[in-house]
This record gives C-alpha cells, sequence and structure tokens, in this order.
C-alpha cells in the first residue's frame, strides 16, 4: 500500500465516522425533541379540555323534555341550518330580560332556519312554569328542563345567560355571555348559519 | 499549567461547527446554554410562586375572572402567561425539554471524549505534561527507589501501571463519572415530569359530592363512580369528651375547633349503560376518607379536601294544624328537588303552588336567589271541605298566612345533605421521580467524596520527574501522597498554583501524550 492509499482510507474512514455521528446527533435531538413535541400537544390538547365549552369544540349531545314534559329534544337529532342553544335561570335577571325580546324574534329566526332552545339550569317545574307565568309572555321557543344540572355540568357554564352558537355541523362558533338584545341574538343567527 | 478539564480531550462541540445538525448540537452542548436554561427555570418557578396556582383557587368562578378580581392587572397577565399552571404551561414545559436536550447532549459531548481518553490514558508522559500539572517535583532518584514508591502508592489502594521507567498511579477515577451519572438522574427525572401531563400517568380532579349523591369520577374517565353515604364534621366537644376536655381553655379562646372531616363513601365500577343512557353499576368497595387518610382505590386516591359551609336541604315536613277543631293532620313532606304539588290530608288538600329554594324577596316579590337548596320557602294553598282556599308563604322563620285562616301549616323537620369536595388523584410517576432522584443523588456523592486522584513518576534524562493531578481539593492528595515521596526519597513536588498566577498558562490544551 502506498502512502497515498494509507491516506485515502484514512480520509474515507474519517468521513464515515462524521456520517455515523452527525446521524446518531440527530437522531439523539430528533428523539428528545419529539418527546417534548408530543408532551406539548398533549398540554394543548388538554388546555382546550377544561370541561368548558368555547368557540371550536364540538356541542355535547343531550336529551331534554320540555318544561310541560310533552316532547323529548335531543341535541345531535337537530336537523336545521344552525342553533342557538341558551342557559338560563329565573334566579338570573338578564335571564328574564332577554325572554321577551327572543320571543318577538323567535319567528324571524325561525324564518332563517335557526332554532332557539333555552335551557333551564337545575329549577323545579313547578318554579319555572311559575316564573314563565308571571312573565306576561308567552313563549313558543323550547324551554328545556335540565333538572339534574347534568347539561350544564357538561357544558360548563359558570355565568348566565349564556348562548351557545352553534352551526349546522354541531360545532360551537361562538360562546356569548350576557343578555341578549335583538341586534345581538339576529348577530349570532347570522353567524350560525 | 494545563488545562485539565476532561483530561484534555477534545471536544466534539468545540470544533468548527459545519452543519445544521453540528450546530444545533453545539447549540446544546454549550454549558452557558445550559445554565441559562436552569436560570429561566428558577426564575420562572419562583414567578409562579407570587400568586397561587390554578388548583389552589376557588372555584365558583372561571380562573381568568378570578386572577383579574383578586390580582388585577398583574394577575391577568400571570395568567395569560400560563404561571397559574406553572407545571403544565407551554413554555414551562418547553424549557425542560430543551434542558434535558442540553443534558443529554452535554454529556455525550463532554463525556465520551473524556472516557476515552481516561481509558487509553498512556503511563509515560510528556515532560511539558508533567511540568503543567499543579504538582510537580524534580530531582536526582534511583530506579529502587520508585520500585518502593509503587508498593507504597498500592497500599494506599491505587492501581499502579509501570511502562519501562514510567509509572502512573490513578484512584477513584469513577468519581468523575459522578457528574455525568447525575445527569442521567436528571434526565428520568424530567421524563417523569413530562409523563405527568398525560392522564394515564397522572390525574388530579376535584369533585363535589353531595350526600346521597353518585358522580362519576372524570379521573377515572367515567369507569368508577363514588357515593358520598356520609360527610361527617366534628368539632373538639370539651364538655362531653373527656379527651377533649384538655383543650378547654383553647378551645374557649378559639371558638368552635373543627376535630375531623370524613366522607364515609361507596365505590361503583360501571359495568356497562342502561337504555336510557343511565349507567349500571356495581358495588365494589366502600370506606371512607378523611384529611390525611385518603380512600384508595386501583391506582386512585380520594382526599378529603373541602365541603361546603352551608349544607342544603332535602326536603322539609309539614303538620297541618285545624284551628277550630284542634286536629292534626299530617305530617307532609316536600322533596325539594322533585316535589309533588298536591298532598291530600283527610278530605284537606294542600297544594304546593311555588317553590323557592334560596328564598328571598325582590322588588316586593317572592323570588330565589340560585337553583340551591339553602333557603326554602313554599307557598301552599289549603283547600278546605268547605270550599274555601286559604294562602300560606311558609319558610325558615318565616310564616305568612291570613290571621282568619282555619288551618296552619306548621314546620315539622328537614332532612339535610352537606356537599364533601373531594380530590381524586393519581400520580404513577412518582417511582420515577424517585429512580430520578435517587441516581441524581448517587451522582452526586460520587462526584463530591471521590476525587479522582493520579500520580505520574518517570525518569526524565538524569531526573526523576513526579507530578500529581486531582479534580478536588489538591492538599488532601498532597497530605496522602507528600509523606510517600518523603520517605521514598523521591523528589518532593510543590504546588505550582501557589506560585504562578493562574492565567498565565490557561489556554494551553494538550494531551500531553509522548
Amino acid at each position: 500500500m502506498t502512502k497515498d492509499q494509507q491516506k485515502d482510507d484514512r480520509m474515507e474512514q474519517a468521513v464515515a465516522k462524521k456520517k455515523k455521528r452527525s446521524f446518531s446527533r440527530l437522531m439523539i435531538m430528533t428523539v428528545v425533541l419529539f418527546a417534548g413535541a408530543i408532551t406539548l400537544m398533549q398540554l394543548f390538547d388538554q388546555a382546550g379540555n377544561d370541561g368548558r365549552i368555547e368557540a371550536g369544540d364540538e356541542a355535547p349531545n343531550f336529551k331534554l323534555v320540555t318544561l310541560d314534559g310533552s316532547t323529548l329534544y335531543e341535541r345531535d337529532n337537530y336537523e336545521g341550518k344552525g342553533m342557538l342553544l341558551n342557559f338560563w335561570g329565573t334566579f338570573c335577571e338578564p335571564c328574564k330580560k332577554e325572554m321577551p325580546v327572543v320571543q318577538e324574534n323567535y319567528a324571524a329566526l325561525q324564518d332563517m332556519g335557526v332554532d332557539f332552545w333555552a335551557v333551564n339550569v337545575g329549577e323545579t317545574p313547578l318554579r319555572v312554569d311559575n316564573f314563565i307565568n308571571d312573565l306576561g309572555v308567552k313563549l313558543d321557543y323550547p324551554i328545556l328542563m335540565d333538572t339534574k344540572s347534568e347539561v350544564e355540568g357538561a357544558y360548563g357554564i359558570y355565568n348566565l345567560p349564556v348562548t351557545f352558537v352553534i352551526d349546522g355541523e354541531g360545532n360551537v362558533i361562538e360562546k356569548y355571555e350576557g343578555e341578549l338584545s335583538k341586534e345581538k341574538l339576529m348577530e349570532l343567527a347570522e353567524k350560525s348559519l | 499549567m494545563l488545562d485539565m478539564k476532561y483530561d484534555g480531550a477534545d471536544l466534539r462541540s468545540k470544533r468548527r461547527p459545519r452543519s445544521i445538525i453540528d450546530r444545533v448540537w453545539s447549540f446544546f452542548a454549550s454549558v452557558k446554554v445550559g445554565l441559562w436554561l436552569i436560570g429561566l427555570i428558577i426564575v420562572g418557578s419562583a414567578i409562579g410562586t407570587i400568586f397561587p396556582q390554578e388548583m389552589y383557587i376557588p372555584q365558583q368562578l372561571p380562573p381568568e375572572q378570578y386572577y383579574l378580581e383578586e390580582y388585577g392587572t398583574p394577575g391577568s397577565i400571570y395568567y395569560a402567561l400560563g404561571f397559574h399552571n406553572l407545571y403544565t404551561s407551554w413554555w414551562y414545559i418547553s424549557l425542560i425539554v430543551m434542558l434535558t436536550l442540553s443534558l443529554i447532549v452535554v454529556s455525550i459531548d463532554r463525556g465520551v471524549p473524556l472516557y476515552k481518553a481516561l481509558k487509553h490514558q498512556p503511563v509515560r508522559r510528556t515532560e511539558r505534561f508533567m511540568k503543567g500539572q499543579r504538582l510537580f517535583g524534580q530531582g536526582e532518584a534511583t530506579d529502587a527507589q520508585m520500585d518502593e514508591m509503587e508498593v507504597a502508592l498500592k497500599k494506599k489502594r491505587y492501581h499502579v501501571k509501570r511502562d519501562g521507567d514510567a509509572l502512573l498511579a490513578e484512584k477513584h477515577r469513577f468519581g468523575r463519572w459522578g457528574p455525568y451519572v447525575n445527569h442521567v438522574g436528571l434526565v428520568i427525572f424530567f421524563l417523569g415530569a413530562m409523563l405527568r401531563v398525560f392522564p394515564a400517568f397522572h390525574t388530579d380532579t376535584l369533585e363535589w359530592v353531595r350526600e346521597g349523591d353518585t358522580v362519576s369520577l372524570e379521573a377515572t374517565d367515567g369507569e368508577y363512580y363514588l357515593r358520598n353515604d356520609q360527610f361527617i364534621l366534628e368539632m373538639y366537644d370539651p364538655e362531653n369528651n373527656e379527651e377533649d376536655a384538655k383543650f378547654a381553655a383553647a378551645i374557649e379562646k378559639a371558638g368552635a375547633v373543627p376535630k375531623n372531616y370524613e366522607t364515609e363513601l361507596t365505590l361503583f365500577k360501571k359495568t356497562g349503560m342502561n337504555e336510557d343512557g343511565s349507567p349500571q353499576l356495581e358495588q365494589i368497595d366502600t370506606g371512607s376518607t378523611k384529611v390525611n387518610h385518603p380512600f384508595k382505590f386501583d391506582k386512585f386516591e380520594v382526599y378529603q379536601e373541602q365541603y361546603s359551609s352551608r349544607p342544603e336541604f332535602l326536603s322539609m315536613s309539614f303538620m297541618l294544624a285545624d284551628k277550630q277543631t284542634g286536629d292534626e293532620y299530617g305530617p307532609f313532606k316536600v322533596d325539594l328537588e322533585n316535589p309533588e304539588q298536591s298532598y291530600d290530608l283527610n278530605g284537606v288538600t294542600v297544594s304546593l303552588k311555588d317553590l323557592y329554594p334560596d328564598f328571598e324577596v325582590k322588588d316586593g316579590q317572592p323570588n330565589t336567589k340560585s337553583p340551591r337548596a339553602l333557603n326554602p320557602a313554599f307557598f301552599f294553598n289549603v283547600e278546605t271541605p268547605d270550599g274555601a282556599t286559604e294562602s300560606n308563604l311558609i319558610g325558615i322563620r318565616l310564616n305568612v298566612a291570613d290571621e282568619d285562616n282555619r288551618y296552619e301549616v306548621k314546620f315539622a323537620g328537614t332532612e339535610m345533605a352537606s356537599t364533601s369536595g373531594l380530590r381524586v388523584k393519581s400520580d404513577s410517576t412518582y417511582p420515577i421521580l424517585i429512580v430520578g432522584a435517587t441516581i441524581f443523588m448517587i451522582g452526586i456523592v460520587m462526584g463530591m467524596y471521590w476525587p479522582h486522584r493520579r500520580v505520574w513518576i518517570r525518569r526524565h534524562e538524569n531526573d526523576v520527574l513526579v507530578a500529581g493531578f486531582t479534580n478536588k481539593n489538591p492538599s488532601s492528595l498532597r497530605r496522602e501522597v507528600s509523606p510517600l515521596l518523603e520517605q521514598t526519597g523521591l523528589p518532593m513536588w510543590e504546588d505550582q498554583a501557589r506560585f504562578t498566577s493562574k492565567s498565565e498558562n490557561e489556554s494551553i490544551d494538550e494531551r500531553g501524550e509522548s
């Protein structure tokens, strides 16, 4: 073997060794960063999953009967275009104020293909019935009774009233906390389409 | 003097970086970067203690509202940056991941060359190398003296190697691996910390359960259900309890002092679903949880953490008294969750017209403050046999009725339920954390208490050179070996750090092999 050949040989070995080293470095860094990325993804997944339904989440399904006990409403069986899902209580002043506003515009909503469901949170039918009679306005939209507060829990409700804007595919487009004015109501209805 | 860090070995990351891989590698191989990461983690952790973590704040309000209302703008920033859930905030985890990578890269980058350098170290070193050691001596000596020295060093448990007229004595080389063992421990520890993000390894939820209620446990993904059979709150009672009487003076001063918070529980496992969507439950176990004495099942622990200070009413019972005849009817019981609307009492009908679970008078009208049965009031109509209707509004310390009424509705009793706040936890990362922390400590002890010591002796021209190295505590090496040098008559070494300023030769980095 000549000296040149030896030199070439050693060069080749060095190059091969360097390649091997680069590869193992890449592997080590990839594995660690990949594990980190999975952890972070899990984290983001959980951040959106704190038990409170927000815009971007899928609307949880539920089955509730109306105040008069005559009809069962199931969220996933809804076939209209959009939906406004409202949560309210007799003890909540803005809820009381927004109800006549919703009633006035309910026909217009239905013409748009948007339904308005009002879920009462954890009260007795007796109290709700009295409350609605005292309201002095006949409500055409469904009042659903969540007597065991299960749906309230599933949606993670803190403040009342709250209205979820849900599109035809059952995705929450927006969560609006506060009293509904006519303008706000129509704006939310538009968004649900 | 020579720079003896990593035994003068060539660190790969210190070579000029070429590819992107090399550059990233060099970045993480930098001790400076590692220290910055540690610094940031410490500062972040410190800031995280300024306001309470999310798990310790009351749950009545959404956290973003709570931090804003309680602590103002700083609280709001604190929340926005994720300090409220420090250990699972994205940037904290990112820092931990980067530090983990940094520890791994640094260990490979430094540990491997050091290992190779020490494994293949020659017995015979250059004159320059030996003169570069902190402990160095030169003088005349015989081969017999060197042999004698070998025996003496072996007695001190040195491993001695000879190569012709050169000698290398070494001990506690494994102390040099301390930092790397320590890094392995840290990496395992951080891995455990990262696994805590995954619910399969770590869950932690608070469940509010009212007495008599059965709830699905979110932490178990709905597999298990717990029923609160009874919540017990005992107070120290110096009057009726002899044991407690000892503390009478202190209790008098402090007022009522709770002695025990306890929830008696029944555990169920879900075996299937009924057609109406309710779960089929199979009873597994019963037990209780007290403060610091959790109820354990599967991998979960249930801690008594909170309770609602105002018990809720489940039902109220009433008697109906006929003021004319003195007859009493009843009692009849009104279930607050699912009330009957009509009660027939021997021909007198009482109908429940309205029910206010949390009674208040608002704008002159009876109303309810909340849906919770904290202060119930009832509106009854009594239909008398002679066809009259009498109204009554009954509540706690409240009885509004017409004086001329023939019938009086009287309060007869209540059923109440407390609500217990139970923390359901599981953490399978403890063993990982303990293993990591143990290895970490072993690494520290290795590095701290076993200094690597080496002694070189060789003939150079007519003289004998003596040099010593230790990575810690040079005076102790001197104390150990100097007497041997004296005893065998070999040239005594001097501590060169005492005479030369350190900066002089700091940049010298040579393997010093001959």
